[in-house]
């Protein structure tokens, strides 16, 4: 019995080396969604500082450089911005750039041109950031360089919204990954091991998949965040939580007035939102219970009682999206180059 | 040493072709399940592994 064990160890193990081989040669790397340009922040995290990373992922390779803040740039070093006017822009993972080198991120596009009109740049934001970290970055930043930026430009999207109020806590960061502190081995021995083993994120993927379509996987309070946003019963509709959403935004916008910054909304879209109801109509629902617009409409709606600019890129983007072109990763939802400089070019020809 | 290799594959040939061929069938199935067409939902995930 043991020997047959044994047997059959030995044979799944060479197997498992063959998949392995398989899987690289056919071009499926290993993979995570996961950065390791990470540095523990508090209780939060934040990028490294002055750190250079060719970031490695199926679906697209770019390279990542930190300047001395932390904040991610053309390059490495330091940022000389004494006497200089800049701006600074907040967001998270789409407005970092996730997936493309900064010179092809949108802020990257505006950058270029604004050095033009000597307006220097700075990009805050950090994927997986939620506007308090963002705002709380900022604010550390103005308070340890004794900078103050010229104009910030607050880029909203519809994930984020539903969850204004909430901050990242309870983080750890290993090896540059930022991890949930509760039952992170676990976590992290999982991120590893998906970082080197391409017959792992195969089973890992395909048990997801199985799991997502015949086991939990329903339209409803359980379905994944991306459609639970656009859900015309989203809590985020109440006239409480939408009263109190604007009430941070007021709260945000008296920060820049005391502190003599302009204030630019930049409202985004998410790339697969083009798509919500050919997706919810695929997936059964009824398409009547959703509705992508209300997030832009909610900032327009707040951006004209309050008499802040709003920019929105969205229908450059559903332009192109009409026309047939592809705005995201194929593995991953982010914009890709060609929407990136979209949403930059429309950046720059709204605000100069 | 191939010649000791050889001959446990030998005695063992029934157990390690069956081993074999579940491992590769499996893997087959979750790569069709994989690779069918679905609705792809996407996903941001970056602290919760």
């Amino acid at each position: 019995m043991k020997k047959r064990a044994g047997t059959i160890l030995l044979t799944l193990l060479a197997c498992l080396v063959m998949l392995e081989l398989g899987l690289r040669a056919i071009g499926r790397s290993p993979t995570n969604m996961a950065d390791g340009i990470a540095d523990q922040y508090g209780d939060s995290f934040r990028l490294k500082k002055n750190v250079s990373k060719l970031m490695r992922f199926p679906a697209f390779s770019y390279t990542v450089h930190t300047d001395e803040f932390g904040f991610r740039d053309r390059a490495v070093g330091a940022r000389d911005l004494t006497g200089r006017k800049f701006c600074a822009f907040l967001g998270a993972s789409d407005v970092f750039g996730n997936g493309v080198d900064f010179e092809d991120s949108f802020v990257g596009v505006f950058a270029g041109e604004a050095s033009k009109r000597g307006l220097e740049v700075l990009n805050l934001a950090v994927g997986g950031h939620y506007f308090l970290d963002q705002e709380f970055l900022l604010k550390d930043f103005m308070k340890n360089s004794g900078l103050t930026p010229a104009s910030i430009f607050l880029c909203i999207n519809a994930l984020h919204i539903p969850k204004f109020d909430r901050r990242n806590r309870n983080i750890i960061v290993k090896n540059g990954y930022a991890i949930d502190r509760d039952g992170w081995r676990a976590a992290y021995l999982r991120l590893m091991v998906g970082n080197i083993s391409s017959a792992y994120c195969f089973f890992r993927d395909a048990i997801r998949r199985i799991q997502e379509r015949y086991f939990h996987f329903e339209v409803g309070e359980k379905s994944p965040e991306f459609l639970q946003i656009y859900s015309k019963g989203n809590p985020i509709r109440k006239p409480e939580r939408i009263k109190e959403f604007e009430e941070y935004l007021t709260s945000f916008e008296t920060f820049c007035r005391q502190n003599r910054i302009e204030l630019v909304y930049v409202y985004l879209p998410l790339s697969d939102s083009f798509d919500l109801k050919k997706m919810i109509k695929q997936l059964g629902a009824n398409p009547d219970e959703y509705d992508a617009t209300f997030y832009e409409e909610l900032m327009r709606s707040h951006c004209e009682k309050s008499g802040h600019r709003l920019i929105v890129p969205g229908p450059a983007l559903s332009r192109l999206h009409d026309e047939g072109k592809v705005l995201r990763f194929k593995l991953d939802p982010h914009f890709n180059a060609l929407a990136n400089r979209v949403i930059g070019e429309y950046l720059v020809k709204s605000y100069f | 040493m191939f010649k000791k290799i050889w001959a446990w594959v030998t005695a063992n040939r029934k157990v390690i072709l069956i081993t074999f061929e579940l491992f590769w069938v499996v893997v087959f199935l979750l790569d069709r399940v994989s690779n069918t067409h679905s609705v792809e939902i996407p996903q941001f995930i970056y602290v919760k592994f």
